[in-house]
């Protein structure tokens, strides 16, 4: 379906509700997925799939359908169900209607970011690139497993207020864990375009730290230095990002910026923000509301910011929307899909030789909060954990279990990588882009098995 | 044989696929949300499509599309067959499923009164009522949600199966947080935490949880939790709850017994399992009262289901039986290498993605002890319960949780109330030092909504049934605080 016809049938069933205000989302994804391990294609699997959402307001009453019928009939049907529906609900009184554009009508900014090779890649293609990982796994006996996907997406808004946006976008992502008897490695790469994907690159990553990790020895927890790589810091800011960086956390006490805006918190060298429409990541020009992105600043040399906002929240606390809306409705509330750590002077290499004695992590596992308010957290390394010696990386070490404040570590991260990677998110829009960090005094608190 | 999945049937085998199956899924959702008695989210959710998977060639292939007519159906299937023919590029063997007989069957649902058919205006009320009751002074945030399901599913096979199952489902909860000034912020739900409890089930279920009357009790915990000591450190014998058990046996039972998992077909994302093959039939996993189920046959479970979608009939199996480590979890390529027979743990999530090996109702089967018998075993411990915080390894070896809330025991009584509890182990030492079970009069089925799992991530609903039961010598009280 063009990008046309998409807005001619959503134009149309606009015009067929009988609701005070109207709004419909659409979302279409052709994805594919080839997904392996032990060095076999397990499974190979494509969707297609659109999803059609409409809000219908009749006065303070909010009323929502949708449905995965694209069909004229399908899409007035689902216009009509969302408005008999809001006629059914009680008045919110927080409702403040649906937001106006912020856009001039018919002009949606464009920021790139879609791909036409991804979009028209094929299964053969990715199978080739998986078969590079499994053939260098098995060079060293080693077992590779990992998922390649590709993603062209396309989400469109429309309003009865005039909003009017069309974005779309192509995803491509390779990752490999590659295991031994007593050790893994990790490489991973995306982008919007299927040709920068290098498999034998991501392979060779994920290769050498199984190998150099091997007869992983257990040193007792406890506080160390530690070299994060920009995967485990991925995990880490996806976890800040859950408790802190939204108008919900601030509703739920959660956000450790509220009432700080200005406060040194974190370490002077800590940028940290949300920018939809930075090229460098993988941008949204609007959210699900059609509102477009600003930037908002969580972390400005470590000084506290702000926290994104939807037009709910953005009316309820008397702000405005920074256009980070989920889906609506939703019981999330706003959401950074672009989070963004400011580039540092310093590399990996660098910073692990100017640890005495500490850990460089690969990635974490399985983050979940202990304590919301101060944004503690507890987790696992893993496919890759070393002990750091006298500035170099000496061997392999168990996995651990950490605990730890995220505010904390911000607040002792003494070094920052110029390289960024770009991690598209599991949401299947948006991208973090994160740098290696060293942080000092990280709580570990348990060895695994 | 409807003329749909019987035109997919046949265009897949005129491609030369040796198996297809088609899911044809038609499913409603509602999921309501309430906040400080005002209405934040109603969402009614209508999905239909069909997803197609083959064998080709020795290699799998799936595709699936939301539109359902005869020429995507064509599209689809050449594509699904496409798919697998790229996959024989990198095969090592030919996929081999495990015989099965293959069923004509109808399913219905279990409900008595169709969720879908009470006003949004009554869940609402409700909710918002039980939310208002629950704003106390101190309290700064009272949510309620409701989430129903009603699907129509359809499975038909090259091996001759058709089956249709219904399932309708129903699941409500309520929490409430409290602030004090000097920053502390306490949660507390009922009866579950999250999304509540969850089950196959009608409006009838929501009406028996009584959410009115438990709302102000729920609350006064959260308000009390504020002002309770800090959960003690170090090591000490444990009673743990029935719903944070459940999460126990959800994360260190149900997700390692999981075959594809122990393959390593699950490493890239969750990670594998130490539950490996050698272990099977002497793995000494728990203590001898110690009796792990995987049973779909449970009546109104969330994990519950008739037919698993390979087709494959459900039932009970022991993945621990007193104490040492039984069977699998598993699907019809997985079972045969490990010398099972398959017993229908295949579960997609919607029409959109391939069946994966999921739990069904993973169940502690109940022991013979009171509550307080429970507790009066213990001289210096903690009894803790309410889902609030959970990490475990890729291996499912070591974990740490986190309860809403705890209660110290001393001389065999409770006694103070404990904030933040917390509690970590390696799973295998923790179930070996249970030494009591709560009787079947404490047994409760838990219905969980949100397990993920795979790539892309598919969530399954999933159920456990637990009593609360007694552990020795657990380190509790992780330092944070």
């Amino acid at each position: 379906m063009s990008r046309e016809l998409l807005y001619g049938l959503m134009q149309d069933a606009l015009k067929a509700s009988d609701a005070d205000q109207a709004e419909i989302v659409a979302m279409k994804s052709n994805s594919a997925l080839t997904w392996y391990a032990e060095n076999i294609i397990h499974q190979n699997v494509a969707e297609h799939t659109a999803q059609v959402q409409v809000r219908a307001v009749v006065g303070k009453k909010v009323g929502s359908a949708s449905t995965t019928d694209c069909s004229p009939e399908g899409l007035t049907l689902v216009v009509q169900q969302a408005s008999q529906a809001a006629r059914l609900m009680p008045d919110d009184p927080d409702f403040p209607g649906l937001p106006p554009p912020s856009l001039p009508v018919g002009t949606p900014a464009t920021v790139g970011g879609w791909v036409a090779a991804t979009a028209a890649s094929e299964p053969r293609e990715r199978v080739l690139a998986v078969k590079k990982i499994i053939e260098r796994a098995e060079r060293d006996d080693l077992r590779a497993a990992g998922t390649y996907q590709v993603q062209d997406s396309e989400l469109a808004v429309v309003s009865s207020m005039g909003v009017s946006a069309y974005h779309q976008y192509t995803v491509a992502v390779l990752k490999a864990v590659v295991m031994g008897d007593d050790s893994s490695g990790y490489g991973l790469m995306s982008s919007a375009d299927v040709a920068d994907i290098d498999p034998e690159a991501v392979g060779e990553q994920a290769v050498r730290t199984a190998v150099e990790t091997r007869h992983p020895i257990e040193v007792e927890p406890g506080a160390f230095d530690v070299v994060l790589s920009p995967f485990a810091v991925e995990e880490l800011m996806g976890m800040l990002a859950y408790l802190a960086l939204s108008a919900r956390s601030v509703e739920e006490h959660t956000c450790f910026l509220e009432g700080h805006e200005g406060e040194q918190l974190a370490s002077p060298i800590v940028s940290l923000y949300d920018d939809g429409l930075d090229p460098s990541g993988m941008p949204i020009p609007f959210d699900f509301e059609g509102m477009p992105k600003r930037r908002v600043d969580f972390l400005t040399e470590g000084r506290g910011g702000n926290v994104v906002y939807d037009s709910y929240y953005a009316a309820k606390m008397g702000r405005a929307t920074t256009g980070h809306s989920l889906q609506q409705p939703n019981d999330m509330g706003p959401y950074p899909l672009n989070i963004f750590m400011g580039a540092g002077d310093s590399s990996e290499a660098d910073m692990v030789s100017h640890v005495e004695r500490g850990i460089y992590v690969t990635r974490f596992w399985y983050g979940n909060p202990v304590e919301p308010r101060r944004a503690v957290v507890t987790g696992t390394t893993r496919d890759g954990t070393y002990l750091i010696e006298d500035g170099r990386k000496t061997r392999g070490l168990q996995n651990m279990r950490f605990t730890q404040g995220l505010v904390d570590m911000l607040a002792h991260t003494v070094e920052i990588s110029r390289d960024r990677a770009v991690l598209a998110s599991a949401f299947g829009i948006g991208a973090m882009v994160l740098p290696s960090i060293r942080a000092e005094g990280f709580q570990f608190t348990g060895v695994t098995r | 044989m409807d003329k749909f999945t019987e035109r997919v049937i046949a265009g897949a085998k005129s491609l030369s696929a040796s198996y297809c199956d088609c899911r044809l899924v038609d499913m409603e959702r509602e999921d309501v949300s309430v906040v400080g008695g005002a209405p934040r989210a109603v969402v009614h959710a209508h999905q239909r499509g069909f997803g197609v998977r083959v064998i080709v060639n020795g290699a799998w292939g799936f595709s699936s599309s939301s539109v359902v007519d005869d020429a995507e159906a064509d599209r689809i299937v050449e594509e699904a067959v496409r798919i697998a023919h790229a996959s024989a590029l990198a095969k090592k063997k030919d996929v081999v499923l495990a015989p099965i007989s293959s069923s004509e069957d109808m399913i219905p649902h279990q409900a008595d009164v169709d969720p879908f058919t009470i006003p949004d205006s009554d869940k609402i009320g409700l909710l918002a009522e039980a939310t208002r009751a629950m704003m106390l002074p101190g309290v700064v945030l009272a949510r309620g949600q409701m989430q129903f399901l009603k699907e129509r599913k359809t499975f038909a096979s090259s091996e001759g199966a058709y089956i249709i199952q219904d399932r309708i489902e129903s699941g409500a909860g309520i929490s409430a947080m409290a602030a004090s000034d000097e920053g502390g912020v306490q949660i507390r739900s009922y009866p579950m935490s999250f999304s509540g409890d969850n089950a196959q089930s009608g409006w009838e279920f929501v009406d028996a949880m009584k959410l009115l009357e438990h709302a102000e009790p729920t609350a006064r915990e959260a308000l009390a939790l504020l002002s309770a000591k800090a959960c003690p450190s170090g090591f000490k014998d444990l009673v743990v709850g029935g719903q944070q058990l459940a999460l126990q046996v959800h994360e260190s039972c149900g997700h390692p017994s999981e075959l594809d998992r122990v393959m390593g077909m699950e490493a890239s994302f969750a990670g594998t399992s130490f539950l490996t093959p050698d272990k099977k039939g002497s793995f000494r996993y728990g203590s001898d009262i110690v009796n792990l189920t995987a049973d779909a046959t449970i009546p109104h479970a969330l994990g519950g289901l008739a037919y698993d979608d390979e087709g494959v009939r459900g039932r009970k199996v022991y993945l621990v039986r007193s104490g040492v480590f039984e069977h699998y979890l598993n699907s019809r390529a997985s079972a045969p290498v490990v010398g099972e027979e398959p017993m229908g743990a295949m579960r997609a999530d919607g029409f959109a993605r391939s069946p994966i090996v999921r739990m069904v109702s993973i169940n502690l089967e109940p022991g013979d002890l009171t509550f307080e018998q429970l507790i009066g075993g213990v001289e210096d411990g903690l009894y803790v319960d309410g889902i609030k915080s959970w990490s475990i390894d890729d291996r499912r070896l070591n974990f740490q949780f986190g309860s809403e809330i705890g209660w110290e025991i001393r001389g065999g009584k409770l006694q103070d109330m404990v904030r933040n509890p917390t509690y970590t182990g390696v799973t295998y030492e923790f179930w070996r030092s249970c030494d009591g079970i709560g009787g079947p009069e404490l047994y409760h089925v838990w219905g969980v909504d949100n397990c993920g799992k795979g790539e892309p991530m598919q969530v399954a609903h999933v159920s456990h049934g637990t009593s609360p039961a007694r552990f020795r010598h657990v380190q509790v009280g992780v330092l944070h605080e």
